[in-house]
């Protein structure tokens, strides 16, 4: 509340405009009647303005201030709500410029209440809650950021994979900082056999990170226990852990979260590689001119809500000498709206993408399709979780 | 129960079921952060319908974008679709694609099928 001046209608205008024009602070006089009741306003700008001119004021300083107030003025109740302030405020911009509000107690001018000041309450009031806010976001993502850490130890050691192939891509573009996608590398076996693992975990952010935790560990296990079985026979294990884990197995379940995922298994005593995947598919880039070969996955997810164990997928095997690349990619690829007409990427044009690009090494292939990525998402917002594996042979 | 209209929002697609015709439609993108908070109601409404009439349905699906959480929402409604074709009911399922999106048509071609008794027809779009 600003400080208040009032005058009385009958008053002549030469006891208040000299007043107005030299105290500063008297953006708002109210013109109150006999019985103290407001009838008016005068503004300290438009009065400023209209007697600028001396013939004006040489005019009007005999009249009374009833022949310049503005009848036409907003009020307030003085012990009135700020929230429903706002709305008479709207109202009133809308309908006149007036710097400010009459505040109102039992129909008394109890004083003035300018816009500016107003203003400045609420640019107080929303650099608090903006503090509150920025304040509370730092919270979470400091939390965030410190799990993406956690995150990123369980993902495959990007040196170690590079050793195990000619050159290795990988784009990791979790949505959220953390997110449901991971890549995965076991170690090798005595004979130099090893697996390689794409996992798209259902949701982002948070709970696709803490699935994802969970494939990690049941990898891990199923490496330590399991090593002789095929990747088919790994996926069907890998689905019944991670069901039981989230004790998805029983009718009553609570959750119901699986995975996507693909998995490789080379064996360079052989020359032999093979691939099963669950709703992840395989691209191969032969080493000869032939065309970029596409290996669709097992439609089903894994690990979702269910009784039955899950039955081994089916393998298919692939020859090391033959292939110049494999590549592995989750939905976040396939599935982004962009270009033109918002389109999904899809499996021809990364097919396609990858014929333009043969001839790069894996990692050179891996940059080019992030930047492809990039550019194909346009100003579409990033969807979901992106993650592409390039194993370079 | 006659109607259920659920307007698109940046993550959620609309939702028109129209009870009393038999038609239903899900159309725009789905990903929401809680899948099952948008789709558990509706679809319990849809699956009550189901159960207690025998009339024909049509189930149009006008999605261009949609999540892995939301792809299991809509298998299961497909096992649904599927199963009350089994038992006699007329079930056309159509799936809407852009004539340039192979990637919703591919997706479309994978729930189609699992579906022996439903109908299954892709409608390209331009």
């Amino acid at each position: 509340m600003s400080p208040t001046e009032t005058v009385k209608v009958t008053a002549r205008c030469d006891t208040i405009i000299p007043r107005i024009r030299e105290d500063s602070s008297l953006k708002l006089v109210v013109v109150v009647d006999e019985n103290n009741l407001p009838v008016g306003i005068l503004e300290r700008i438009e009065i400023l303005t209209a007697m600028a001119n001396p013939l004006a004021y040489a005019v009007f300083q005999n009249r009374p201030v009833s022949s310049l107030m503005d009848e036409e003025f907003f009020t307030f109740p003085a012990d009135g709500d700020m929230a429903d302030l706002s709305a008479v405020i709207n109202e009133s911009a809308e309908s006149i410029h007036t710097g400010g509000l009459v505040l109102l107690d039992d129909n008394r001018c109890a004083g003035v209440l300018l816009y500016s000041d107003f203003l400045g309450y609420m640019v107080r009031q929303d650099a608090e809650r903006a503090a509150e806010l920025a304040e509370a976001h730092e919270v979470v993502m400091d939390s965030v950021n410190y799990a993406s850490r956690i995150q990123q130890g369980l993902l495959g050691n990007r040196d170690k994979m590079r050793a195990s192939f000619t050159d290795v891509g990988i784009v990791w573009e979790p949505r959220d900082v953390v997110g449901g996608d991971i890549f995965w590398q076991s170690p090798k076996r005595a004979d130099g056999m090893f697996w390689v693992a794409l996992v798209d975990c259902t949701g982002h952010g948070v709970p696709g990170a803490m699935v994802s935790m969970l494939v990690a560990s049941a990898l891990n296990r199923l490496w330590e226990t399991h090593n002789d079985l095929n990747p088919g026979e790994v996926l069907g294990k890998l689905g019944d852990l991670v069901r039981q884990a989230l004790n998805q197995d029983s009718e009553d379940a609570k959750s119901n979260d699986g995975f996507d995922s693909a998995i490789v298994r080379i064996e360079p005593a052989s020359g032999v590689v093979n691939y099963a995947g669950a709703r992840i598919g395989l691209f191969v880039v032969p080493r000869e001119h032939e065309p970029v070969l596409r290996i669709n996955g097992f439609k089903m997810a894994l690990g979702y809500k269910g009784t039955e164990p899950h039955a081994p997928l089916p393998n298919t095997e692939l020859k090391i000498h033959d292939v110049a690349a494999m590549v592995m990619a989750t939905d976040g690829v396939f599935d982004q709206p962009g270009g033109a007409n918002g389109r999904a990427f899809g499996p021809t044009r990364l097919a396609d993408f990858l014929a333009a690009h043969r001839n790069d090494s894996a990692s050179e292939l891996a940059r080019k399709l992030q930047s492809e990525m990039t550019h194909w998402r346009g100003d579409q917002s990033r969807r979901d979780d992106l993650s592409a594996l390039v194993l370079g042979f | 129960m006659s109607k259920l209209f659920i307007g698109a929002g940046v993550r959620t697609p609309q939702i028109t079921f129209s009870f009393e015709d038999g038609v239903f439609s899900l159309e725009g993108e789905s990903y929401p952060e809680d899948v099952r908070a948008f789709y558990d109601d509706p679809m319990a409404q849809f699956y009550t319908w189901l159960e207690s009439t025998s009339a024909p349905l049509r189930f149009e699906f006008k999605l261009v974008y949609f999540n892995s959480s939301t792809a299991k929402v809509i298998m299961d409604l497909m096992e649904r679709l599927e199963e009350a074709a089994g038992n006699g009911r007329e079930c056309l399922i159509q799936w809407h694609y852009a004539e340039d999106d192979d990637n919703i048509k591919e997706l479309g071609e994978e729930f189609a099928e699992d579906l022996v008794s439903a109908k299954f027809e892709l409608v390209e779009v331009n």
